[in-house]
């Protein structure tokens, strides 16, 4: 093979597939950086995505998107609170008012099986009062948390119990 | 099979025009694809995919926890390197084989959607377009009765014997 012939095969034999990669990866193509974060979602582990779910609704104070997010389309939630899909939820977590620093969740512990998560926490849903003593059971699939169920118990202003509540 | 004689044309090797510039072109892509994603693993130059599929996800995983990836993408580096160098070439075609065969089937099995089978059914292709470019380089490992195991090889690679030379 001439040694220019050579050269022109080398800078083809780069530019081709070079190209075809970045047309692949583009946003129209095949493995756009929105599939592999799909991806990379669906592979998240349960505790993951719980803890992805928790920091943005409560840390970064984004329930909505941390709703729409994480919560599954076929999400169902078992709090007789709420009607039970995903819109109801989402509506139900955008009526509050989260500017006041409210409401605020301290988890005390988490517990996985699975695809199923117990988060055991501390939570105030308003300013001043002594909270809720709860705990929420998730499961997760595919990245999504697509059931709930919770348990909640009111912190009494006073106990007979010397062990406190957490 | 070992003994079977090819046609020659003006370079001493055999088959027709068509099919060396079909396998030449095969084999500066796939060269140029092995050596883009196997160095851009380790220059990141361009984002590093982690899988289609969440099977592939945890399977890629495994091998850069492992450190296998790095073993196997310094394979596609040399390899890409080989091929567009147009050097050692049966050996790079050899050495690609066990990586196209991953890739091809971690395509297939843990992908399994359209794009992936593409680059299932091209890995293998490509590769095998190339090898048979050089079949007759890999007719002698064909040998059915290929006798005693000799030191005739070693000879014959530090310039001490001849390859024409027959086995006893």
């Amino acid at each position: 093979m001439r040694g220019w012939i050579h050269a022109l095969c080398i800078v083809g034999g780069i530019a081709a597939p070079t190209g075809l990669t970045l047309l692949t990866t583009s946003s129209g193509g095949a493995r756009s950086q929105a599939h592999y974060a799909q991806v990379d979602a669906a592979a998240m582990s349960t505790r993951e995505v719980m803890m992805a779910f928790e920091k943005m609704a409560f840390d970064e104070r984004k329930p909505k998107e941390a709703a729409e997010t994480y919560l599954s389309p076929d999400f169902v939630d078992h709090d007789p609170n709420v009607r039970g899909d995903r819109a109801s939820v989402i509506e139900r977590l955008t009526k509050l008012d989260w500017s006041t620093g409210r409401p605020q969740r301290t988890i005390k512990h988490m517990i996985v099986d699975g695809d199923l998560v117990a988060v055991h926490h501390h939570l105030i849903r308003n300013p001043g009062e002594a909270g809720i003593a709860a705990v929420d059971i998730f499961r997760v699939r595919g990245g999504k948390l697509v059931e709930h169920w919770d348990v909640m118990q009111p912190i009494p202003a006073n106990s007979i119990n010397p062990a406190p509540m957490f | 099979m070992a003994t079977h004689a090819y046609p020659e044309d003006s370079t001493g090797r055999s088959g027709g025009k068509a099919f060396t510039i079909v396998t030449y072109a095969v084999q500066f892509f796939f060269g140029g694809w092995f050596l883009f994603h196997g160095s851009n693993y380790f220059l990141d130059f361009f984002k590093q995919p982690s899988g289609s599929s969440v099977l592939a996800h945890e399977f890629i995983g495994a091998l850069i926890h492992s450190g296998l990836f790095d073993v196997v993408k310094g394979i596609e580096v040399v390899v890409g390197i080989a091929l567009l160098a147009n050097r050692f070439v049966p050996l790079a075609t050899v050495a690609a084989f066990p990586v196209s065969f991953s890739i091809a089937y971690i395509n297939l099995v843990a992908n399994g959607d359209a794009f992936s089978v593409v680059v299932c059914i091209l890995v293998i292709g490509f590769n095998g377009i190339i090898a048979l470019g050089h079949l007759d380089r890999f007719l002698p490992m064909l040998a059915f009765d290929q006798g005693d195991p000799s030191a005739r090889g070693l000879a014959v690679l530090f310039g001490r014997g001849t390859s024409r030379s027959p086995r006893p």
